[in-house]
């Protein structure tokens, strides 16, 4: 007994009504991050004797349009992006720090700061000329501590935008939180496997979680048999099935180590925003820091030395010439630390360099005359209006291990690396979103096709809908026929 | 290829976000004036920019220097010229007193206070200060060249400014010359000199050989101001022509690091306007695009 192909028309219009809602579907999450296109998958039921017709259509499964390798080649390139992109925010926060060529930055400070002991050369007796050296190298001093203030608060400022991994805000705490999403997220999909049903949505915002973690830790992941996401980092399983590892870090910015590792303790080489932070909190912020204290020390040490060697108009002699002198020493210009009477060479030198106050209190005590030698008839002790000493110090701009050049090394290293990490960064969007938009083509909506997709299923469903009206009509007349 | 919506609109979004940073640069480079705004806008020129700055700053100074050359110099030129004619004047009358013969005592009396007056016109010249400094001390901390007696309180160290650039701290020009090299050494100084001629004239009857002696003496303080003048008028050259040079240098660099710094405005704004064009042609090209979907013809 057959129902004169109403069942068979009922199974249309089911899958008609599946392309419809699928379509419809689709065009809603035209624009929501990680969701695959959807289309339905249907397929012909056989006739049950030969000679018979088809028994209607049978809908196989609403599949979700992926391509591995556009996937992971996706992922990829958002980790490269998240990157490049932090890298660059990183150099352009410290090239603010050196806004240069700038008339208040510290390569127009160091030339006047020359210009005053120059000046003072030509009037060694004037007490405008000696406040002014005192003043410049104030200054001096005052711009290096602050620009190394700046560049210590970015350090930390990146280390607090990282965290701890525990629930601070952090971006590693953001990464953990997605780790744990995608866990649980594993464990449904491989659940809804085995029930038959459709895990779509679920892999949909799982592809959204794993894009977020490649942007913030540089990630790569792989679709396991059971449907599951393994996530892995440099060789390491960070979510395998339902198990999540939990990420944290080790040492500290102060250090230079700081470090992320699993809650086991094994270390983690992160990419992506973190893997970027960690870089520049590490090594390319401290790199800056020393080369800052390496101008600190060249003004320090060239500029000391000369007053060691020499002696003031009023024939006070330098440390260095003073032999048993009796009557006042002059103070080294620069030390390190405000109550310090010492400069000593360090790293970190330019947080700390600053100008004796014996010197400040007293800008007489510079040593613009040269120690007695044959050249001059200089004595210790005896007021002198040799200058000599002074005009070596003024020529220290010229020095090819002076402040200036090292400054003009560190501007010059600065703006190359500024320059391409802009340019990378540049490079890596272009390529996150031609990795984006090969993605696109095979699991992006189209709205073109949902439309044309909705007006076929629009029209199969009334022929069907027709079909099912000649059915009605045919038993009718055969009723009243009987 | 498949294309999917959303790439659609990142792809020109994206495209839109490159063209707006592209002309935010260029206007902040018309805005400033500056075409180098930070180190990475263009490396090597900024490295050479703050070179040259720093050179800059240093011509000027030298060039400061040289005024305060000039002005020390010319001082100094002067007082020369003016001891000089002084010690002529003292010659003269040394002459005079000799040519006399046996004249009467009053008349020597006469010529030795004249020489008096002479002399301490001479001592004031030799003291000249410029800027409360005295020119003619060397390098020494005395507020004096000479005291009343004539003694020397200055040292025979020539005071110097640094004028250009040089070995050690730079190419020296000499302020002034030490006193000694225009009036003289110790016990044959011209104010010994004449101190010695003025007591024997006072006594109403001097020799003929110590007037003599005086008056050899007395040509040799001459020839030596001379010599001291001259050196004077050559330090005076050295300045001038160092000044000229660090005008020249200073032009160039101030040239060059124009050239590179600051921004050529008809290139800039001829980027700006075919940015501007190709900025609105892709924002006409997304205007067009975006809404065309098959739902608006349907």
């Amino acid at each position: 007994m057959t129902d004169l192909g109403l069942s068979i028309l009922a199974s249309g219009l089911s899958a008609d009504t599946a392309e419809l809602d699928t379509a419809s579907n689709n065009l809603s999450n035209i624009n929501t991050p990680g969701y695959a296109r959807e289309a339905v998958e249907l397929s012909p039921i056989g006739a049950a004797e030969p000679l018979q017709s088809g028994g209607g259509v049978s809908i196989t499964s609403v599949r979700a349009l992926t391509d591995a390798v556009y996937g992971s080649a996706n992922v990829a390139a958002v980790g490269v992006q998240g990157a490049a992109n932090q890298a660059n925010e990183v150099m352009q926060s410290v090239e603010a720090i050196f806004p240069e060529p700038d008339a208040n930055g510290l390569a127009a400070q160091l030339n006047s700061f020359w210009s005053d002991l120059s000046n003072l050369a030509a009037n060694p007796n004037q007490q405008g000329a000696q406040q002014s050296v005192a003043t410049a190298a104030q200054n001096l001093a005052t711009t290096l501590n602050s620009s190394s203030a700046q560049l210590s608060q970015l350090t930390s400022s990146l280390e607090s935008q990282v965290g701890t991994g525990a629930n601070d805000g952090g971006t590693l705490s953001q990464a953990n939180g997605l780790l744990t999403q995608i866990a649980s997220l594993n464990k449904g999909i491989v659940a809804g496997n085995i029930g038959g049903q459709d895990p779509n949505s679920l892999s949909d915002e799982q592809r959204a979680d794993v894009n977020q973690l490649a942007g913030l830790l540089g990630v790569s992941a792989s679709t396991a048999a059971d449907g599951s996401l393994t996530v892995s980092l440099g060789g390491i399983q960070l979510v395998s099935g339902n198990v999540a590892q939990t990420l944290v870090t080790s040492g500290s910015a102060a250090t230079g180590n700081l470090a992320i590792t699993t809650s086991s303790g094994a270390p983690v080489t992160a990419g992506g925003t973190i893997g970027a932070t960690l870089a520049a909190v590490d090594t390319v912020l401290p790199g800056y820091q020393a080369q800052l204290s390496s101008v600190a020390n060249a003004l320090a040490d060239n500029v000391n030395s000369l007053q060691a060697g020499g002696m003031d108009a009023n024939g006070d002699p330098g440390s260095a010439i003073a032999g048993g002198y009796v009557g006042t020493v002059l103070p080294d210009i620069f030390v390190d630390g405000g109550s310090g009477s010492t400069y000593t060479d360090s790293s970190s030198a330019a947080a700390t360099i600053a100008v004796s106050t014996a010197y400040s209190a007293n800008p007489s005590l510079i040593a613009t005359a040269a120690a007695p030698g044959p050249g001059n008839s200089n004595v210790i002790g005896t007021p002198t209006l040799d200058t000599s000493n002074v005009q070596a110090m003024a020529g220290l701009a010229n020095s090819a291990s002076g402040p200036d050049a090292v400054y003009q090394g560190l501007i010059g290293a600065l703006g190359t690396e500024a320059a391409n990490a802009s340019n990378t960064a540049t490079t890596a969007t272009n390529m996150a979103t031609t990795a984006a938009n090969n993605l696109a083509s095979v699991s992006g909506v189209n709205e073109n096709e949902e439309e044309i997709d909705i007006m076929t299923a629009q029209n199969a469903f009334q022929a069907a809908s027709q079909a099912v009206n000649a059915i009605v009509q045919s038993f009718q007349s055969l009723l009243q026929a009987v | 290829m498949r294309v999917a919506d959303v790439s659609l609109s990142q792809s020109i979004t994206q495209q839109l976000n490159l063209q707006e940073s592209s002309i935010a640069n260029l206007e902040g480079q018309v805005s400033s004036g500056k075409a180098l705004n930070q180190p990475s806008d263009n490396p090597a020129a900024v490295t050479q920019v703050l070179q040259l700055s720093g050179q800059a700053s240093q011509l000027t100074s030298w060039q400061d220097n040289t005024q305060t050359a000039t002005s020390w110099l010319g001082l100094a030129n002067d007082s020369a010229n003016s001891a000089l004619n002084t010690m002529q004047t003292a010659q003269t009358l040394l002459l005079q007193a000799l040519n006399q013969g046996s004249e009467s005592a009053t008349n020597y009396t006469g010529i030795a206070e004249q020489l008096q007056g002479v002399s301490a016109n001479l001592l004031t010249t030799a003291n000249t200060q410029f800027e409360g400094r005295p020119i003619f001390a060397g390098t020494s901390a005395s507020s004096q060249a000479y005291d009343a007696a004539g003694n020397y309180l200055g040292n025979e160290d020539t005071p110097t400014v640094v004028v250009g650039p040089g070995a050690g701290a730079g190419q020296a020009a000499a302020l002034s010359v030490p006193g000694t090299a225009l009036f003289g050494t110790g016990a044959s100084n011209v104010f010994a000199v004449l101190s010695t001629v003025i007591g024997q004239l006072s006594t109403g009857a001097p020799t003929a050989a110590q007037l003599n002696a005086a008056l050899t003496a007395l040509d040799a303080n001459i020839s030596t101001a001379e010599q001291g003048s001259a050196e004077l008028g050559n330090a005076s050259i050295a300045v001038t022509d160092a000044s000229a040079s660090l005008t020249t240098q200073l032009t160039a660099a101030q040239t060059t690091q124009a050239g590179l710094e600051d921004v050529n405005v008809a290139t800039v704004t001829t980027q700006l306007d075919s940015e501007m064009t190709n900025y609105q042609a892709a924002m006409w090209a997304a205007s067009q695009a975006i809404p065309e979907t098959l739902v608006h013809f349907l």
